[in-house]
C-alpha cells in the first residue's frame, strides 16, 4: 500500500475507533429492543471521567477502565428501568442525557482548573494501527455473537417482540441487562478515545453532540456490526480531515464544524430512502414499552 | 424476590400534585449529594441559594419564556412527537430577528468622524461607535411597532421553516426526530456562528474583535416593565399570554387539537378514521417550531440586543431553555393547566444555576469554574429522572414480592 | 368411508387403548383478577396422564388466561397449581416449561425473524448462551420428522405458512421435552386436512403418556378429540363430563347456561340485493408484510342492500385485502371502486380520508389498535372521525350523539366522558361498531366484527348491521373468521383462499361443507 494512503488510513485511526466503537455499542444496545437516546449524555460523562481519572492515575489505561466501568453502570441502570417499569424509553434517555451533561462538568471542571498534565495516548503509528486492529477485532467478535449464538439470539428476539421473547424462554431483563452492560462498556471505550487518542485535551463541553454522531452511524448502517465498519470509517474521515478542508479551500471554521452533522443527517436520510432500511429493518420492538398482562379484546 | 407492577384501576390519588412536587426534593437532593461529592460544594450553600432563586424577581424572564416555550412543546408533545430541537428553533428565530433588527427595520453604517456632532442629536439614529477612527450609527427604517412586529414574524417564520424540515424527515421518510432535531441543534448552532461572525457580522469596534452583530436601535429593543429586579418586557409577557390562550383554544375545542392528542396514543386509529398521520406531525412539529422561533425573537430584543458567537456549546444563548422546557412541559403532565407551576419550579432552578456558579466564584472550592448551565443540567437531569421513574406510581403500583422461581 | 367417519374411527381407537393413569396437574381455587374484571373465579381443574381433556366457554369465559396462568405468563392472585404432587408458582414461562408444560396459542408465538433453531434453542436451558446455534441443527432435523414436518432448521420463521409455523410450534414443545400439551384454538382454525395432522401428532403424543389441554369454542371439536370436557362461563367453573356421555346441547347449555334460548345459529333474515353496486374490486394484487404477495388478483361486488361475508381460514389475505379496500394498504395492481353520487369512481390508493369522505365505516381487526385511542373518552373517540366533525368542536353535540349510541348499544359506561380503556373490551366493542354504524351511509367493511363480544352482544350486533342493510340498503363486506358467522349474517357467501376468491355463493344455495373444502383445497 502507498505510504501516502497507509498514512491517510492510520491518521483517522482515533477517530475511527471512537466513532465505530460507540456506535457498536449502541446498536448492540438497540437490537435489545432499547431505545438508546442518552449516548451523547453518557458519551460525554465518558471523556469526562477518562479525562479526569487519567490524570488522576497518571495513565491512560486507567482513564478508559474508569469510563468503560462508569458507561457500564448506566447501561445497566437504564436498561432495567426500560424493561422492569412501564416507562417511555425517550423519557429515561433524555434525562440520563442531562445528566450526563451536568456530571461531565462537575467531574472534569474541578480536575482541569487545578491545570494538571495532561495524560494521553501515545500519537503514534502503531498505537493508531492497534486501534484500528483492535476495534475491527471487537467489532467482528460482536458480529459473531449476535448471529451465531445463542445470547445473539435471545437479544435479537428482545428486540423483535419482548413478549414472544418471554414465552420462548428468553429472560428479556437478563438479556438487556447484558446487551446494555456491554453495549455502554463499547460506549465508554469509545468515549475515553475520544478524549484521550483524538483530542488529546479537555474543557467543559468537550464531546457533546458526538454522541449523536455515533448514534447517526449507527442508524445508517442498520445497527449492523459489520456494516458499521464502512459508516464509521467515513464519519471518521470526514471529522479527521476537515482541517484539510478548512486550509485548502479556505471554508469558514464554523461551516466545517457543521459537516459532521449534516453528514449524519444526510446518512440517515440515504439510509431511508434506500431498500438499504428493509434489509437491515430496526427492532421491531424498539422503544416500545414492555410491561406484561396487557388488554387484549 | 420480584418487582411485581400492576397497572392501577384508578390513577394515584392527588399524583398529579404529589409525584411532581416529591420528584423536585428527591432531584434536588441527589443533584446537591452529586454536587458536593464531586465539586465540593457544600450542600447547605445549595439550599440557601435555592431558595432564593425561587423568590427572586429575576425570576420572572425565564418564567414567561419558559412558560411559552412550555406551550410550544406540548403541542408537539401531546402528538408523542419528541421536539428536542427547540433549541435550534429558537437560534434561527434569533437569527431572523437579528436580520431585520440590524439590516431591516435598521441599519448601521459607517459615518466620518467630522460627522459624528450631526448625528448626535438626529432623531432615529443611535450611535453605537464613538471610537475616531470609524464611528458607526445605527438609522431606524420603519416604526418600532412594525419593526417589532416584524422581528417577530420572521422569527416565526424561520423557526417554523427549521422544524417542519424535521417534521418531514418524520413523516415522509420516517427518520426519528429526536435525533434529526438535536443534529439540527448543532447545525444551528454553527450556522448561527458563521453568520454572526460573517455575513451578520457589525460594523463597531466591538463587533469587529469578538465576533458578533452590532447592538439593535434602542427604538427597536422592548420595553421593559417597571418591576424592580427584573428586565422582563411586555412583549414577552404579552406573547406569552397570546399563545397560551391559542392552545388552550386549539387543544381543548378543535378537532386538529383533538387529533393531535390522539396522534400522540394511538396514530393507527387516526389512519383508519382517514385523517393524514403525515400532514399533523409535520403539522405537530412546525407548530412547536414556530413558537419556539419566536421565543429567539424575545430574546434578542428583549435582553440580548445583539448577537455573539457561541464560543462553548455548554452555553448557547439560549440558556439552553430548548432543553430545560421539555422538563417544563413534562413535569406539567402534558397538560397547559400545569405549564405555568412547572415553569416556575424549572425557572427557579435555572436560575439556581446562575446563582450557584457566581457563588461558587467567590467560594474556592473546586468546583468554581464550573459553568452555571452545568448545574442546571445537573438540577434538571436528576428532578426529570426522578419524575420519569417517580411517574410509573400514578398509574401502576409497584409491591416487592417473596417467593422466586 | 367419509373423512368425518374416518376421524371419528381414529378417536375411539384411543378411548379404549389408552391408559388412564394419575393426576398430572391439579387445580384449585384459582382466582385471577384483571382492573375492572376477575377473568377466574375459583376454579377448579384436572389433567389425568395420557388424556386429552377439552377446555370450553364461549369468548371471555377465561380459557386463555387459564393457561397462560399454567404456562407462567400470569400469576395467580391465589389458588394452588400442582403439578405430578408438587405445588408450584410460575413466574415465567421458563418454569413452565421446566416443568414439562408447554403452550402453543392460536397465533404462532415463535419470532418471524428469527430461524427455527434459533427460537428453539432459547427455551433450552441445558444449552447456555454462548452455545452456537448450530449445535442443535441435526436434533432439530430428526424430531422434526417425528412431528411430520419437513424444514431446513436454518430457515427464518417469516418465510413459513401458517400451518407450518403451527407444526414448529409443536416442534418445539417436542424438543422442550413437553408432558402436558396446551392447545389454545391453536387448530381451531385450520382446514381439516391440516387438523388431521395435529390430531395424528395428538394420538401419539398421549399413546406415550403425555397429555392435551385442548381448548376450543366448537363443540363438536370438543366431543370429536376429547376424552374430558370441562366449561367454564365468565371465570367460574361450571363442570366436568366424560366426552362420551356428552351432547351439543349439554355442552352448550353448560356454556351459556339459562341465556341459551337467545343463542340461535340460525340464519338471520336474507336480503335481497339491488342491482346498485357499491364497492366493486378488479383483479387486486396486494402486498404482504413480508414481501410476498397476499392477494392475488381478487374480484369482488358488494351491492347495496347486501352482506358479503368472506369466510376462509385466517391468514389467507383476507385482512390485506379489507386493508387495501379501506386505503391502509398499498394496492399494487387493480382497483378498488366505490360508489360515490356521480357513479363508480376509481379510489384506489387514493388514501383512507377520500374512502371515508364517501361514507364508509370500518370495523378493524384489533380494534384496540386500530379503532379506538384508549386516551381518550367517548366522545373524543367520537369527535377523531373527520366524518362527525371538523374544524371547532361543538362539545354538546358530541355528548348528545354519544349519548344516543349508549342507548342503543346499551353500552355500560358511568358516562360520555369516561375514558375509553376503562371500558370492558366488550363495551368497547359497542362504542366502535355504533360509531362506524352511525357514519356508514353507503359502506360498512367489519373484519370480525363480533370478536370479544359474548353470544348475546354478538347476535345483537349482528342483527343491528342486518336490519341496516335491510332497513337503509347500506352494502356490507364482511370478513369473519367464525364460520357460524358467516352463515348466519350473509346473503352472499364468499370463500378466500392463499389470496384468492376461490368461490361466492348466495347464501341460500351455499353448503356448509363444500365451503370448507374450499377454504382447504
Amino acid at each position: 500500500m502507498e505510504p501516502a494512503v497507509l498514512a491517510l488510513i492510520l491518521g483517522a485511526g482515533p477517530a475511527f475507533a471512537t466513532y465505530y466503537l460507540t456506535a457498536l455499542g449502541h446498536g448492540l444496545f438497540e437490537k435489545s429492543g432499547v431505545l438508546n437516546l442518552a449516548i451523547d449524555g453518557v458519551f460525554t460523562l465518558g471523556v469526562a471521567v477518562a479525562y479526569a481519572a487519567a490524570v488522576l492515575g497518571y495513565n491512560p489505561n486507567v482513564g478508559s477502565l474508569v469510563a468503560i466501568i462508569v458507561a457500564a453502570l448506566f447501561g445497566l441502570l437504564i436498561a432495567f428501568l426500560s424493561t422492569k417499569l412501564p416507562i417511555s424509553h425517550g423519557a429515561i434517555g433524555l434525562s440520563i442525557m442531562f445528566v450526563g451533561y451536568g456530571m461531565a462538568s462537575l467531574v472534569g471542571v474541578p480536575i482541569r482548573s487545578q491545570t494538571p498534565v495532561m495524560v494521553t495516548y501515545p500519537m503514534s503509528a502503531s498505537f493508531y494501527a492497534g486501534l484500528l486492529v483492535i476495534s475491527v477485532l471487537i467489532g467482528i467478535a460482536v458480529h459473531l455473537m449476535l448471529t451465531k449464538t445463542k445470547l445473539g439470539a435471545a437479544i435479537r428476539a428482545a428486540g423483535e417482540n419482548p413478549h414472544a421473547a418471554s414465552a420462548l424462554g428468553v429472560n428479556v431483563l437478563k438479556v438487556r441487562l447484558i446487551a446494555g452492560g456491554i453495549g455502554y462498556a463499547l460506549i465508554g471505550l469509545g468515549s475515553a478515545l475520544y478524549v484521550l487518542a483524538y483530542t488529546q485535551s479537555w474543557a467543559e463541553g468537550v464531546g457533546m453532540g458526538h454522541g449523536w454522531i455515533a448514534f447517526a452511524v449507527s442508524l445508517s448502517a442498520g445497527r449492523h456490526p459489520i456494516a458499521t465498519i464502512i459508516a464509521a470509517a467515513i464519519f471518521a474521515g470526514l471529522l479527521n480531515y476537515r482541517y484539510v478542508l478548512q486550509g485548502y479551500f479556505g471554508i469558514s471554521p464554523h461551516i466545517t464544524n457543521m459537516i459532521p452533522y449534516i453528514a449524519a443527517l444526510a446518512a440517515m436520510v440515504i439510509f431511508m430512502v434506500t431498500p438499504l432500511h428493509r434489509k437491515l429493518a430496526p427492532p421491531r420492538a424498539l422503544g416500545k414499552i414492555y410491561f406484561k398482562e396487557e388488554r387484549t379484546v | 424476590m420480584r418487582l411485581v407492577v400492576t397497572r392501577r384501576i384508578k390513577p394515584l390519588r392527588f399524583g398529579g400534585i404529589i409525584i411532581p412536587l416529591l420528584s423536585i426534593i428527591i432531584g434536588i437532593v441527589i443533584a446537591s449529594i452529586a454536587l458536593l461529592v464531586l465539586a465540593r460544594v457544600p450542600p447547605t450553600l445549595v439550599y440557601t441559594i435555592i431558595a432564593q432563586s425561587f423568590v427572586s424577581p429575576q425570576l420572572l424572564r425565564p418564567f414567561v419564556l419558559l412558560t411559552i416555550l412550555g406551550v410550544a412543546l406540548i403541542i408537539s408533545f401531546s402528538a408523542a412527537v419528541w421536539n428536542i430541537g427547540a433549541e435550534g428553533q429558537i437560534i434561527w428565530g434569533m437569527i431572523a430577528a437579528g436580520y431585520i433588527g440590524l439590516f431591516v427595520a435598521a441599519h448601521s453604517m459607517y459615518i466620518k468622524p467630522s460627522e459624528l456632532p450631526t448625528y448626535e442629536n438626529m432623531p432615529g439614529v443611535m450611535i453605537l461607535d464613538r471610537s475616531p477612527i470609524h464611528p458607526v450609527v445605527s438609522v431606524l427604517n420603519v416604526s418600532p411597532a412594525v419593526g417589532g412586529a416584524l422581528m417577530i414574524l420572521a422569527a416565526l417564520v424561520f423557526g417554523a421553516i427549521w422544524a417542519f424540515i424535521a417534521g418531514t424527515l418524520r413523516a415522509v421518510l420516517e427518520i426519528d426526530e429526536v435525533a434529526s432535531t438535536l443534529i439540527m441543534n448543532y447545525i444551528a448552532y454553527y450556522s448561527f456562528n458563521y453568520l454572526v461572525t460573517g455575513p451578520m457580522r457589525g460594523l463597531s469596534v466591538q463587533a469587529r474583535n469578538f465576533g458578533r452583530t452590532d447592538a439593535l436601535h434602542e427604538a427597536l429593543r422592548f420595553q421593559r416593565l417597571p418591576i424592580a429586579g427584573t428586565t422582563v418586557t411586555w412583549q414577552e409577557v404579552a406573547t406569552m399570554v397570546v399563545v397560551f390562550v391559542l392552545a388552550w383554544v386549539l387543544l381543548k375545542y378543535t378537532t386538529y387539537g383533538l387529533r393531535l392528542r390522539i396522534l400522540g396514543s394511538n396514530p393507527n386509529a387516526l389512519r383508519a378514521a382517514g385523517v393524514s398521520v403525515r400532514k399533523y406531525i409535520i403539522a405537530a412539529l412546525t407548530i412547536s417550531g414556530a413558537i419556539a422561533g419566536v421565543v429567539g425573537a424575545l430574546i434578542f430584543a428583549a435582553n440580548l440586543f445583539a448577537l455573539n458567537k457561541i464560543d462553548n456549546v455548554v452555553s448557547p444563548p439560549t440558556q439552553s431553555m430548548g432543553y430545560t422546557a421539555i422538563l417544563v412541559s413534562w413535569l406539567a403532565m402534558l397538560d397547559l393547566k400545569g405549564i405555568p407551576i412547572s415553569a416556575y419550579i424549572v425557572a427557579g432552578l435555572m436560575q439556581t444555576g446562575n446563582s450557584l456558579q457566581a457563588a461558587l466564584g467567590s467560594v474556592s472550592t473546586a468546583g468554581a469554574m464550573i459553568s452555571g448551565a452545568a448545574i442546571t443540567h445537573v438540577l434538571v437531569g436528576f428532578v426529570l429522572l426522578t419524575y420519569t421513574v417517580l411517574r410509573v406510581f400514578t398509574e401502576y403500583s409497584i409491591k416487592v414480592v417473596r417467593g422466586g422461581r | 368411508m367419509s373423512a368425518v367417519a374416518q376421524n371419528q374411527d381414529n378417536f375411539s381407537q384411543i378411548r379404549t387403548s389408552r391408559e388412564m393413569g394419575g393426576i398430572t396437574v391439579l387445580v384449585k381455587n384459582l382466582v385471577k383478577r384483571f382492573p375492572g374484571v376477575t377473568a377466574l373465579d375459583n376454579v377448579k381443574f384436572e389433567l389425568r396422564k395420557g388424556e386429552i381433556h377439552a377446555l370450553l366457554g364461549e369468548n371471555g369465559a377465561g380459557k386463555t388466561t387459564f393457561v397462560k396462568i399454567l404456562y407462567g405468563i400470569y400469576v395467580p392472585d391465589s389458588g394452588d397449581v400442582i403439578v405430578d404432587g408438587k405445588k408450584v408458582t410460575f413466574t415465567s414461562p421458563i418454569d413452565a416449561i421446566r416443568h414439562g408444560i408447554s403452550l402453543v396459542s392460536q397465533i404462532p408465538q415463535i419470532i418471524g425473524s428469527l430461524t427455527i433453531a434459533e427460537n428453539i434453542i432459547l427455551g433450552l436451558e441445558k444449552y447456555g448462551l454462548m452455545t452456537k446455534v448450530r449445535k442443535i441443527e441435526d436434533y432439530i432435523r430428526e424430531e422434526s420428522k417425528e412431528v411430520g414436518i419437513r424444514v431446513d432448521p436454518n430457515t427464518e420463521v417469516w418465510k413459513l405458512s401458517y400451518t407450518q409455523k403451527q407444526l414448529v410450534e409443536l416442534l418445539r414443545a417436542v424438543i422442550l421435552g413437553a408432558k402436558v400439551l396446551m392447545l389454545d384454538e391453536a387448530i381451531t382454525f385450520l382446514p381439516i386436512r391440516e387438523k388431521r395432522k395435529f390430531y395424528k401428532f395428538m394420538k401419539k403424543f398421549v399413546s406415550q403418556g403425555g397429555s392435551v389441554i385442548l381448548i376450543t369454542h366448537k363443540i363438536p371439536e370438543a366431543l370429536e378429540a376429547a376424552d374430558r370436557i370441562t366449561v367454564l362461563r365468565r371465570g367460574k367453573y361450571v363442570g366436568t363430563i366424560e366426552a362420551k356421555n356428552a351432547t351439543i346441547d349439554t355442552v352448550r347449555r353448560m356454556m351459556f347456561g339459562e341465556r341459551s334460548a337467545e343463542i340461535t345459529y340460525e340464519r338471520l333474515p336474507l336480503s335481497t340485493p339491488e342491482d346498485k353496486v357499491m364497492l366493486e374490486v378488479k383483479d387486486l394484487w396486494v402486498m404482504g408484510d413480508y414481501g410476498a404477495f397476499a392477494v392475488k388478483g381478487v374480484k369482488l361486488q358488494v351491492r347495496a342492500g347486501e352482506i358479503v361475508g368472506i369466510a376462509g381460514v385466517a391468514g389467507n389475505g383476507q385482512l390485506e385485502l379489507i386493508q387495501a379496500v379501506m386505503g391502509l394498504r398499498k394496492v399494487r395492481k387493480g382497483q378498488v371502486l366505490l360508489r360515490t353520487n356521480g357513479g363508480l369512481k376509481d379510489v384506489t390508493n387514493k388514501g383512507t380520508g377520500v374512502i371515508r369522505k364517501i361514507g364508509v365505516g370500518y370495523i378493524p381487526d384489533e380494534p384496540l389498535k386500530f379503532g379506538v385511542s384508549m386516551e381518550n373518552n367517548i366522545e373524543e373517540n367520537l369527535a377523531m372521525l373527520p366524518l362527525i366533525a371538523q374544524g371547532f368542536i361543538k362539545w354538546s353535540q358530541m355528548r348528545d350523539l354519544a349519548e344516543r349510541l349508549i342507548k342503543e348499544f346499551k353500552v355500560i359506561t358511568p358516562s360520555s366522558k369516561t375514558p375509553v380503556k376503562l371500558l370492558s373490551g366488550g363495551n368497547l366493542m359497542k362504542v366502535l361498531v355504533g360509531r362506524e354504524l352511525s357514519v356508514a351511509r353507503k359502506l360498512l367493511v367489519a373484519y370480525n366484527p363480533t370478536r370479544a363480544l359474548d353470544e348475546v352482544t354478538a347476535i345483537a350486533v349482528r342483527k343491528t348491521i342486518k336490519n341496516k342493510v335491510l332497513k337503509d340498503r347500506i352494502a356490507v363486506l364482511m370478513v369473519s373468521e367464525d364460520l357460524d358467522e358467516i352463515f348466519q349474517v350473509s346473503d352472499t357467501i364468499a370463500v378466500m383462499n392463499a389470496g384468492k376468491i376461490v368461490g361466492v355463493f348466495p347464501a341460500e344455495k351455499a353448503d356448509r361443507d363444500q365451503v370448507e373444502k374450499l377454504m382447504v383445497m
